[in-house]
């Protein structure tokens, strides 16, 4: 795979996977639409301009401009692609780089909604952290699921990625009928928990499935005001089939589909958006200044972010500043840090958190007129949000990430 | 999506694992495991958060009465300098989205100002926290689902990082919006719902009765502890005749409740604790901190024949000082209503308060304290 370094070419190409290599791929009305937002600047401007730019067009839109939307999409496939390949180098699993580029850039969408939340940080170094993020807990918990049997797997489902997955599984299926495999699914997980003394989920016996199928009429008769008697064998049934729902919910193919996966570039509404662009040539609707004086707020709290975070980090001994490039750096999963050194994964897990508090604490201390840091819970997530990016930047060795441009104090 | 920051994990104590175990075993079959895994979940998080507090954390409202509250919603309650929050745990590996049962996040006295989901992983001994949401997130993009009355939030609308609970905690943030208050329920209609709903053979009791109602019975303490007691097929703790017979109540001995035996003199009741006789009579008495000053409640019988069932409440300050002005001592009916002279107010220049009140056997009371003791639960005691 080559670097794209045009401009024309960051915001308007995809990469593609085939067999042996990437390659990438033209979106020609992109492509045409970039050209022109080129053409009616004057002045040359950098990625992170841009980038920032149809970020704030996005925006403007409520979301709803797919064309800004597939700029940055196109603007992190690197980002998304040196994600997969580390993915690939660190863990041990059946899955390829295309795999995991795949499960990556399929949240993209929830990325994009993610980022206004952060403070002071750039597109990419953002989508970098929130890819990485994505592919760690589909490896986490693909590999939980894999040794569980069907009754244990129920049992470790949320009621939501249940619903999720029967909505996936059974296409067609309408919402009543959902929502009684979901009450079936309720009634199983009261009657049906493990023994305290052996903590162990066998398969549940016959009586059992007669007491859910039990607790499923009193519930359909006192719920849906309707009279249903179940055949306990015919609930079993329904717990098998919201065990399979559930297992391939788990699996990249569904992961993809699910979170929604890149917009399909033959999509009718996505042309007409594009047509009316061009062909009217209208003149680019955001407010270029604003933008510009935005990207130097944000330079400005990127460099005051940086210079108290690297005095805190200069601060800590060595022990703790290791630990962090465990796991920014090197990537590796607390599990793996703890077999490393030999410590329970508690006790990494305890250090990695008073590492990051000391940090917030830094930045709440001396950042009141700079990051403009009040006491709402919710600016405070985003100063946590900010640090946990900078952390992420900050150990990213050059040579491994040759795209995060590291940030200069 | 937004960047979540490192998961905490933390060990399950394999100690603390057997004494849960034991522990939930003494609840009712379909509660058992989820109890189990709720004490799991506060005694880790709880040692944690004692690292950094070995004094302010403390379950909410007090030890003694969660199971109470075990008993009949899933969720831990704790306390901790300036802010109350409510450990949700769960087996979900996904731990896609929060579930919060109505109870934590509606009833006025329960909501508390951060939820935090728990996984819990007892086969392999650990807990796992990612964040955790506000209140106001709950009642304000939280989705409220009728069929479970759970209040559902998903993941990326948490706060993905534990870190900042600590700086919530210095800065004593209240994350907590307005709820309507509920509307208060007869002894009748107390009684009825009690009878019904201590019935363990009837898996899910909320479900059997409109919320409002619901949640007016379990947020009164007294009725609570009778409704989780009977599922649980220990008898009435709460009869103070029975406590003379067959001593305290276990319970009541939690609460703190102690029996004392003295010497009364014929006329008044002049005695202090030190002219305790094991000839003489017997009272109940309970340490409590009031404003951070220790005193002591008493109670005790002064009159029992047919006719006169005539019980004395006593609020004692610490050796021969005097109480502190304003402070009220106060009694009320099973459903927390007023009566004659039901109440007696401290003027600052008295070591103690007292009410003298006539029963009938069987009633029960509800004592009160302003301002409030610590670790204060409404707790009905019968005569």
């Amino acid at each position: 795979m080559f670097l794209r370094e045009e401009l024309l070419e960051v915001f308007s190409t995809f990469l593609q996977f085939d067999d042996v290599c990437q390659k990438w791929i033209t979106d020609p009305k992109l492509r045409r639409n970039m050209q022109a937002a080129i053409r009616s600047n004057v002045q040359e401007r950098s990625q992170d301009f841009w980038a920032l730019y149809w970020y704030k067009q996005w925006e403007a839109e409520n979301a709803e401009n797919l064309v800004a939307k597939e700029h940055l999409n196109a603007y992190v496939q690197e980002t998304c692609f040196w994600v997969a390949r580390k993915t690939e180098v660190i863990f041990d699993s059946q899955y390829t780089v295309s795999d995991y580029f795949q499960i990556a850039i399929s949240r993209f969408d929830k990325i994009l909604h993610g980022f206004k939340e952060t403070k002071g940080y750039k597109f990419k170094n953002y989508a970098l952290v929130a890819f990485r993020n994505t592919i760690r807990d589909f490896l986490i918990h693909e590999n939980e699921v894999s040794v569980l049997h069907d009754w244990a797997l129920l049992r470790r489902s949320s009621k939501k990625r249940l619903i999720t997955a029967l909505k996936q599984h059974k296409q067609g299926c309408c919402d009543a009928d959902i929502a009684r495999y979901v009450l079936a699914w309720s009634c199983f997980m009261k009657i049906y928990s493990p023994d305290v003394r052996t903590k162990i989920i066998t398969t549940p016996n016959k009586e059992q499935w007669k007491a859910i199928a039990d607790l499923y009429s009193y519930r359909c008769k006192t719920e849906l005001f309707s009279i249903v008697t179940i055949d306990p064998l015919v609930l079993e049934d329904w717990m098998r089939l919201c065990a399979e729902a559930i297992r391939s919910g788990f699996s990249p193919k569904f992961i993809s589909i699910y979170e929604l996966a890149p917009v399909d570039r033959s999509k009718t509404e996505f042309v007409e958006v594009l047509d009316q662009l061009t062909s009217t040539d209208q003149a680019l609707p955001l407010d270029l200044i604003s933008v510009e004086e935005e990207e130097e707020e944000r330079q400005q709290q990127r460099m005051f972010l940086n210079s108290v975070l690297l005095e805190t980090l200069n601060c800590l001994d060595r022990d703790s500043r290791s630990l962090l490039a465990l796991y920014y750096q090197e990537g590796l999963l607390q599990q793996q840090i703890s077999s490393l050194l030999n410590m329970n994964q508690s006790t990494v897990s305890r250090r990695l958190e008073r590492i990051r508090r000391s940090f917030l604490i830094a930045l709440i201390q001396r950042g009141e007129d700079h990051l403009h840091i009040s006491n709402d819970s919710t600016v405070l997530e985003r100063v946590g949000a900010a640090i946990e990016e900078w952390l992420h930047i900050h150990f990213a060795p050059s040579t491994d990430h040759p795209y995060y441009e590291n940030i200069s104090p | 999506m937004k960047i979540s920051a490192p998961e905490l994990f933390l060990d399950i104590n394999p100690k603390s694992l057997v004494g849960c175990t034991n522990e939930s075993l003494r609840f009712s079959p379909h509660r058992q495991w989820e109890v189990f895994l709720n004490k799991l979940c506060l005694e880790t998080v709880s040692s944690w958060l004692k690292e950094d507090d070995p004094s302010g954390v403390e379950p909410w409202p007090n030890t003694a009465t969660l199971p109470s509250f075990w008993e009949v919603v899933n969720g831990t309650a704790l306390a901790l300098s300036g802010i109350k929050l409510v450990l949700i745990p769960s087996e979900s590996i996904d731990m896609d989205e929060i579930r919060v049962p109505q109870e934590w996040v509606d009833i006025p006295s329960w909501s508390a100002d951060y939820y935090i989901p728990v996984r819990v992983n007892p086969n392999e001994g650990w807990i796992k926290i990612h964040g955790f949401a506000r209140h106001r997130d709950l009642k304000s993009m939280g989705i409220y689902d009728p069929s479970d009355r759970c209040y559902s939030l998903a993941s990326e609308k948490l706060i993905n990082d534990v870190c900042l609970l600590w700086v919530a905690q210095e800065l004593s943030l209240n994350e907590r919006v307005a709820v309507d208050p509920l509307a208060p329920l007869s002894l009748t209609q107390a009684q009825s719902l009690l009878q019904r709903l201590g019935n363990p053979s009837i898996v899910d009791p909320q479900f059997e009765v409109p919320f409002s109602m619901w949640a007016s019975l379990i947020a009164h303490d007294g009725w609570r502890q009778q409704l989780s007691d009977q599922r649980r097929g220990i008898p009435n703790q709460q009869s103070v005749q029975q406590w003379l017979e067959s001593g305290i109540s276990e319970i009541g001995r939690q609460l703190g409740w102690s029996r004392v035996e003295f010497q009364t003199t014929s006329s008044a009741l002049a005695r202090s604790e030190t002219a305790e006789d094991p000839t003489g009579a017997i009272a109940f008495k309970r340490d409590l901190s009031i404003s951070g000053v220790d005193c002591k409640l008493w109670i005790h019988q002064i009159e029992s024949t047919v006719a006169e069932n005539v019980w004395r409440f006593e609020l004692r300050s610490p050796s021969s000082s005097n109480l502190a002005p304003g402070i009220c001592l106060r009694l009320l009916t099973e459903d927390l209503q007023p009566f004659e002279n039901n109440e007696v107010t401290s003027e600052g220049n008295q070591s103690e308060l007292y009410i003298e009140v006539a029963l009938e056997p069987g009633e029960g009371l509800v004592w009160e304290i302003d301002p409030s003791p610590e670790h204060y639960v409404q707790e009905i005691l019968r005569f």
